[in-house]
């Protein structure tokens, strides 16, 4: 879970553009519903060939090997259903958060490798967004790209909606946080050693 | 013996299902952001999505068997 300090605000929560899922999904979603309807479709149609193997293999009528085709099916269906599930996780879970005082990015890059880090903004050198190709442009969605002073230089937001936007914010949210803190004489080492320990930065 | 073969696949199946269903929620919980209604409801949807696929699978092989 992402710890933020009593008084850090969040500014801005985003993720991977809605197509980007719907990219990634695609296939598989298609796969699952050309399954659900060869099921459908099954006590009208005739198994042929494979009626016969499956006859001589188990003493089986023909309405039984048609359940048992339509079983295997629903089998092939749960699994690609996790597949799914799997496939909107890694979506979902992979997020960039703004706050007052920091950048964080949560991203699940396997089952059993989640990574996470964070950057806070006086350390923050260079902000810029790349936008390359015709469906980015039209749907507005591209990187962000933020050059730090830390042990991570580059930190990217992937295609994520209304880069520009997201840039101003970041950029706005580090004037006010240098300023904040050259008004309150403190430090930003000070600023990060009240922070409490985070999440581990990398857990495979 | 058509019937046993299915039922050892539908376990399999099943336990493939379960043991990816823990992990993901468990990342789930461990990395969702506090109070995220659209993280409980993934995991809902995902959860029904499996209990009418799985209760499909049981009906197509009790139909089998008797």
């Amino acid at each position: 879970m992402l710890h933020l300090k009593e008084n850090e605000k969040v500014l801005l929560i985003t993720r991977r553009h809605w197509l980007v899922l719907v990219f990634h999904i695609l296939p598989t979603a298609l796969a699952f519903s050309a399954i659900v309807i060869a099921i459908l479709l099954l006590p009208f149609v005739s198994l042929g060939p494979l009626s016969d193997w499956l006859a001589e293999t188990f003493p089986i009528a023909e309405y039984s090997a048609k359940i048992t085709v339509a079983f295997l099916l629903a089998l092939l269906l749960l699994i690609l259903w996790e597949v799914i599930f799997m496939q909107v996780a890694h979506y979902y879970l992979d997020t960039w958060v703004v706050t007052d005082q920091r950048t964080v990015h949560t991203e699940l890059l396997g089952l059993f490798n989640r990574f996470l880090t964070s950057i806070y903004h006086h350390q923050i050198q260079d902000v810029s967004v790349d936008v390359k190709g015709i469906l980015p442009t039209f749907m507005n969605y591209g990187n962000v790209q933020i050059q730090t002073a830390g042990a991570h230089r580059e930190f990217v937001f992937r295609e994520i909606p209304e880069p520009y936007k997201t840039k101003e914010l970041i950029v706005q949210a580090q004037f006010t946080f240098l300023r904040e803190l050259q008004e309150s004489g403190s430090s930003p080492e000070n600023v990060e050693k009240e922070q409490k320990p985070e999440e581990l930065a990398r857990d495979d | 013996m058509l019937a046993q073969i299915l039922i050892v696949a539908f376990v399999v199946a099943l336990a493939f299902s379960l043991i990816i269903k823990w992990i993901v929620s468990y990342h789930f919980r461990k990395f969702a952001l506090p109070e995220d209604k659209m993280a409980k409801k993934i995991i809902s949807r995902h959860k029904w999505g499996t209990i009418v696929i799985a209760l499909f699978c049981v009906a197509l092989l009790i139909m089998l068997v008797f």
